[in-house]
């Protein structure tokens, strides 16, 4: 994996304040795999993906500077989902992937592109898929291992109630009262995490 | 119901028990018979799955979870492994290549005489592989250091460091180290090969662990440690995942001592580098503070917590949120998550969890002794006591460890910034476990315990307490006493460099250039005449007990200066007025319980509250009754007796007598209980209503902007249903009068909160940029950055910006300049920015081109002291023949300069009439110098529009004091009548007050002075004025805004015009301020939230604001006044 260059590192601890940094971390947890799926989906070849990945967050952190002369007014966290939006619409929208890579400058992925619907509901759809693997994660150390599994099993990979029960050892209620259970702990949590 | 429900099955639908279910609040046997009745009950299933998520949120949790073949790609697999596992394979590839190849074709090649047939594991600092030692003929683990870091000398240095000092501990569990190189191109350990799985493994594997096991484990991981500590060293890195527990034996053995250090090891342990895994890490690693063996113990309970409970104690989604974690919060607690662990062990392992590393247990050795013994107890109960120490451990009922924010989260960000947030955000959030950092922040230490400066033979001496005795300080680190104070003197003001000298030593020789080492060395001179040279290590400790020595100093000198100590006493340890059907009484509290009073001494209740009301101010009556009992009788010259008799009244009407003595102790509670109690909601919204009828009835500014006073008063008792402090209501209600436009709106409540932090420098905008200097006005923050762009960080602007809440919606230069003002408290402006409140301020300055220097400076416990600026009071006739009236504050004294002053004005070519930083007053200054630039034969000006609240406590003359005056007043004569009446043909107002609730419009007006007739000023005028102008500093300038011969020059005044009232709310004691005057310009506008613009705009620069400076100001007026060029730049600010 690339390393980033001093100078990108050093503009990002500029970022002094705590809740921008959080911002910061969880922007770059939910955006790198929303931004290489993207790139996937959109025809760029796996290595071509995380290159363009790895760029797209170089920008935006090289140009952190900007959002500080945007002003107080705008939260950082609005600012970075706002120019790494632009940033994968110029992107994405582009032709031929291969020239994209070679000739994309910084000054381009932070342009103001034109609106186009489908793109940004593919992010927005990709945005709801991280923050929902986020949960998942969380949720399923925090619950019970039969309780996760009971809502993998019926939920996820399309098991009966009745098989994951005998599989589980479970009572048919409880199959259905922990998938619901699940089900309502990742919805807290994602609407949390959308809060925040 | 429940005990119904579990014997027998429930027929019916109960859908408020399935939505305690879905939240997993039901008890296991209410669970196990809901789970029956769902099995059958479609509809309560359906209710259930419908309350659980919508359709659409379940259809999202299906596709978006269901992982697809982009998630299997390598570059997704972020659960950690995937993308570690690809680094991992580098390291390992990278280090194989450099292996010597070897003759066996199933080895991995040779290493010296070891060789390599397996890898065991990989970690962040190197490669552990499996070998065999073919001299000895036994397996062996060698851990190679990673070629990059081994590139590094001080990584090399250290890696072999380390393992010397790891090779020298000796004990069952620790695995034994054979031997360390690193001459060759590889640097490695080889230790004992010890085959077993990790604790981290077998957590993983079988969940949490027996008491019993958690104890033979924790035990054994104790006397390991407790070797280690024993040769000077700590672990730094105790985690599961460094447990190996040995196959077939039950023995554990600690291992990967890969980061351990030697405590005493100077040079690396000021790198402020992080080692560790963040989830076991200790607060003050967290932190970057230093490091003692005590950070083990830490660490210790955090293994045991996670064996106990199965989970990691702190977790987060970044490992930044696991430090904060660490410092801020506790775990939740270990009963709760596995209730079989016994008190004696959670508070156990509470107690080795404490924030605080000197209430965690004194040492490793105690700690494996008392959980062996416990282990034994746990075995045998019968016949084995369990441990005294934990028996009263296990009785305490305070929590070990309370909720507390002790932790410096800035330097926890500082520790981040120096390991690069980027690339760790960018690889799994894991950190990286080796990197240095040059910036950390200055740790609050000190060399010594307590100390002084004695200036007894006329030059200072440094006297300090080390030892329990005085010593004269001859040198510290080389530097003698007398070059102490000489560079003190040259950069410090002289009102502070004993007090810094004494108390920021270690900041004073970090100025100088020459930060205290570890140990650092000192000289110092007995009474005796004899002296020792000695190591010192300069620590948080002895701060601690040094700030705390030097308050109580000046503690104990102001108990003795103050002659009537015996005025604060009390005789009640609480108190409290109320009111029933009789009128007000005094409800006191007396050996824990409450009575209404009757009588104190002679005085009857009654007569107590006649004279408080005679004599006191109304809104002052409840407070100093409650507050200042002894000093009412000490005015009504009643003499408390050192024990006095007392009429108390009990609930049930049983009268009794004491004889009560009134302590100071009992004051201390009291003003304690008085100030900080809890209103209850009733009190509460009592006063939030209060409040609002108030404002309602007399605000004049209720209606001037859209502000829902109703809604934010409602909201505000919504968010503190449980009531709340006065001081947090003080605070609240500040908020909600911030946000009318009245610039005089205020809330005051007088309770004492903690010490001050003030900001030890002044802070001025000039443009975008801002300055800082001293307030003696000697000098800059800096001599060569003038400029100061952060604090703590933060840019200035953003560092003040939560203060925005708290002032009003007046003009952006009324604003800026409150909110600078506000954030000179800096404990508060820290607090609202929830950066740390207990380290030095960390300062970014800045000079004109823009090159920036940081520097870190105390906070100091004394308001810095702004003063009148300029400080002049003094009028004169300059070269040049121009006249320079100076009027600092609209007092009855400016009046009677500008009399005393205009005649002899009246050769000069031209007037400078400097009203800079006059913050208001009365408008006689205004009204005398318009007597004066009028010509008598002009008509009058009307100064200020104006209309009042009406209000029952609001008289017909309400605005007189304010010369304002209806249009039909008699006080006018015709001229001043036929100005009012032209001026209202044009008037508009900005914003119209509602003609039901405001009076008729009142009028000042200017007229010219008519005894005089001729004697008036018609030279050109020019008014300097600034941002600091304010209330009837702004009608002045209002006033003459726009006349022919006067300019205004400078910057926009701050705007604000009120006549304020004052209400106090019962409950609390708030004091309210609010204006009942709406007041207009001239030109319609308001002053609140405009304030007056200058004809001509100067910028101060940054010598402006210190002593001598050159004074930008009056040389834009010499130039209006067409002084000779020459002649225009001479003024010094003084």
């Amino acid at each position: 994996m690339t390393e980033f260059p001093e100078t990108q590192a050093s503009l990002l601890a500029s970022l002094k304040s705590l809740d921008d940094r959080e911002a910061w971390e969880r922007f770059v947890g939910i955006y790198r795999p929303l931004i290489y799926r993207i790139a996937r989906k959109r025809g760029f070849q796996a290595a071509d993906a995380e290159d363009l990945t790895q760029r797209v967050l170089a920008s935006v952190a090289g140009s952190i500077h900007r959002w500080k002369k945007a002003g107080p007014s705008i939260r950082f966290r609005h600012w970075l989902r706002r120019v790494v939006k632009n940033a994968i619409i110029n992107i994405a929208t582009r032709k031929k992937p291969e020239t994209v890579i070679s000739s994309l400058s910084d000054r381009e992925i932070l342009l103001e592109p034109t609106a186009d619907d489908e793109t940004e509901k593919q992010i927005e759809s990709e945005y709801q898929r991280q923050l929902f693997q986020r949960a998942a994660a969380i949720v399923s150390s925090d619950v019970a291992e039969s309780t996760w599994r009971a809502f993998e099993l019926t939920v996820l990979e399309n098991c009966s109630i009745e098989n994951a029960a005998n599989q589980l050892n479970m009572p048919i209620g409880s199959v259905y009262a922990a998938r619901s259970r699940v089900i309502r702990r990742l919805k807290n949590t994602v609407d949390s995490m959308e809060n925040n | 119901m429940k005990a119904r429900r579990a014997n027998q099955p429930p027929t019916e639908c109960d859908l408020s028990q399935i939505d305690l279910l879905l939240d997993g609040e039901v008890t296991d046997e209410v669970a196990t018979i809901l789970d029956i009745h769902l099995a059958d009950c479609l509809s309560c299933r359906d209710y259930m799955e419908r309350t659980a998520a919508d359709t659409k949120t379940w259809s999202n949790i299906e596709n978006f979870l269901k992982p697809d073949s982009y998630d299997e790609e390598p570059f997704l697999s972020t659960s950690s492994s995937a993308s570690d596992s690809r680094d991992v394979q580098t390291r390992i590839e990278q280090i194989s290549s450099a292996l010597a190849p070897s003759e066996f074709p199933n080895h991995m090649g040779r290493l010296g005489i070891y060789e390599i047939t397996g890898v065991i594991g990989a970690g962040a600092t190197g490669v552990v592989f499996k070998a065999t030692d073919p001299s000895l003929d036994r397996t062996v683990a060698i851990k190679v250091l990673s070629p990059v870091l081994a590139s590094s000398g001080a990584a090399r240095k250290r890696f072999e460091r380390e393992s010397k000092a790891a090779a020298a501990v000796i004990h069952p569990n620790v695995i034994p180290i054979h031997g360390v190189s690193s001459r060759g191109q590889l640097s490695y350990l080889v230790m004992a090969f010890v085959g077993g799985d990790s604790l981290q493994n077998r957590l993983a594997d079988r969940g949490p662990l027996k008491t019993e096991e958690v104890l033979r484990i924790g035990s054994q991981i104790a006397a390991g440690l407790a070797a280690a500590h024993d040769q000077g060293l700590v672990h730094r890195d105790i985690k599961p995942a460094n447990i190996i527990m040995e196959d077939n034996v039950e023995r554990v053995a600690i291992t990967d001592f890969g980061l351990a250090r030697a405590v005493d090891d100077a040079s690396l342990t000021r790198e402020g580098v992080i080692a560790g895994t963040p989830r076991y890490m200790s607060p003050e690693q967290s932190m970057g503070k230093s490091v003692t063996q005590q950070t083990d113990l830490f660490s210790l309970g955090s293994v045991l917590y996670a064996m106990a409970t199965g989970r990691p104690p702190f977790r987060g989604e970044t490992s930044y949120a696991v430090m904060r974690k660490i410092c801020d919060e506790d775990p939740r607690p270990i009963r709760e998550l596995n209730p079989s662990i016994p008190v004696w062990l959670e508070k156990t392992i509470d107690r080795l969890m404490d924030k605080d590393p000197d209430k965690r247990f004194q040492s490793a050795h105690q700690v494996s002794d008392l959980l062996e013994r416990a282990l034994a107890h746990t075995q045998q109960p019968t016949n084995v006591p369990l441990p005294n120490e934990l028996k009263l451990l296990a009785q305490s009922k305070q929590p070990i460890y309370q909720r507390r924010k002790l932790m410096m989260i800035a330097t926890l960000a500082s520790i981040l910034t120096a390991i690069g947030i980027l690339a760790t955000a960018l690889t799994n959030g894991v950190l990286p476990q080796s990197f240095s950092s040059s910036s950390a922040d200055y740790p609050a230490v000190a060399l010594f315990e307590n100390a002084k400066v004695k200036n007894d033979s006329g030059k200072r001496e440094l006297h300090a307490f080390h030892d329990g005795q005085w010593f004269k300080v001859l040198s510290i680190a080389d530097v003698s006493n007398d070059e102490l104070f000489e560079f003190a003197d040259a950069n410090i003001s002289e009102r502070r460099v004993n007090k810094r000298v004494v108390e920021d030593l270690p900041v004073v020789f970090q100025m100088m250039d020459k930060p205290l080492t570890i140990p650092t060395k000192v000289m110092l001179q007995a009474k005796d005449g004899s002296t020792i040279k000695i190591n010192l290590t300069p620590n948080e400790a002895n701060r601690k007990i040094l700030i705390n020595a030097q308050a109580n100093d000046e503690q104990d000198l102001r108990a003795l200066t103050s002659a009537r100590t015996q005025l604060n006493a009390s005789l009640f340890a609480d108190a409290m007025v109320k009111s029933d059907t009789n009128g007000r009484y005094l409800k006191v509290l007396h050996e824990k319980q409450w009575y209404r009073v009757l009588k104190i001494g002679d005085v009857t209740t009654e007569a107590l509250f006649e004279f408080a009301d005679k004599n006191l101010q109304p809104d002052d009556v409840n407070r100093r009754i409650i507050e200042d009992l002894n000093r009412i009788f000490y005015s009504m010259n009643k003499e408390l007796p050192a024990i006095t008799s007392v009429l108390l009244q009990e609930e049930d009407g049983t009268i009794v007598n004491y004889d009560i003595a009134a302590t100071r102790k009992k004051r201390e509670r009291l003003m304690k209980a008085h100030k900080n109690r809890t209103m209850d909601s009733e009190e509460f919204q009592e006063d939030v209503r209060e409040f609002q009828k108030n404002l309602e009835g007399r605000f004049a500014y209720l209606r001037a902007n859209q502000v829902d006073l109703e809604q934010l008063c409602t909201d505000l008792i919504k968010r503190f249903p449980n009531g709340l402090r006065p001081s947090q209501l003080a605070g609240e209600l500040d908020t909600i009068m911030a946000s009318f436009i009245d610039g005089h709106a205020s809330v005051s409540h007088n309770s004492e909160e903690g010490t001050p932090q003030r900001m030890p420098f002044l802070i001025e905008p000039i443009g975008d940029r801002f300055v800082a200097f001293f307030d003696n006005r000697e000098s800059f923050v800096d001599s060569e950055f003038p400029y100061i762009t952060k604090i703590d960080g933060l840019p200035i602007r953003q560092f003040i910006e939560p203060f925005g809440a708290r002032v009003a919606q007046g003009s952006p230069q009324y604003r800026l300049r409150n909110k600078l003002r506000a954030a000179r408290d800096i404990g508060l402006a820290r607090e609202l920015s929830k950066l740390a409140n207990d380290s030095p301020l960390q300062v970014e300055l800045a000079n004109e081109i823009g090159t920036t220097k940081s520097l870190i400076l105390n906070v100091s416990r004394n308001q810095p002291i702004y003063g009148s600026w300029p400080r002049t009071k003094t009028s004169k006739v300059l070269e040049n023949n121009i006249g320079y009236l100076r009027i600092p504050s609209m007092d009855s004294k400016a009046a009677e300069e500008i009399r005393k002053w205009m005649p002899k004005f009246s050769e000069t070519h031209g007037l400078i009439v400097d009203v800079r930083n006059n913050g208001g007053g009365t408008r006689e200054a205004l009204i005398e110098l318009a007597r004066h630039l009028i010509p008598p034969s002009s008509e009058p000006r009307v100064a200020n529009v104006c209309k009042y609240r009406l209000h029952e406590r609001h008289e017909i003359d309400h605005l007189e004091s304010r010369f304002a005056y209806r249009a039909d007043s008699p006080k006018f004569g015709e001229p001043e009548r036929a100005a009012i009446a032209k001026l209202a043909e044009s008037f508009v107002p900005e914003w119209e007050p509602a003609i039901d609730e405001f009076s008729e419009w009142h009028y000042l007006v200017l007229s010219s002075n008519k005894n005089q007739t001729g004697q008036f000023y018609d030279k050109p005028v020019v008014i300097l004025m600034n941002e600091k102008c304010f209330s009837a500093t702004d009608i002045f300038l209002g006033a003459f805004k726009g006349w022919e011969n006067v300019t205004l020059v400078g910057q926009p005044s701050g705007g604000g015009s009120a006549k304020s009232e004052r209400f106090t709310l019962p409950n609390s004691d708030c004091r309210i301020r609010c204006a009942s005057m709406a007041s207009f310009q001239p030109n319609g506008k308001l002053y609140d939230g405009n304030g007056v613009q200058p004809d001509a705009l100067v910028e101060p620069t940054p010598a402006y604001f210190l002593n001598g400076g050159k004074d930008p100001f009056m040389t834009a007026a010499m130039r209006l006044l067409n002084v000779p060029i020459g002649d225009r730049d001479n003024f010094r600010i003084e």
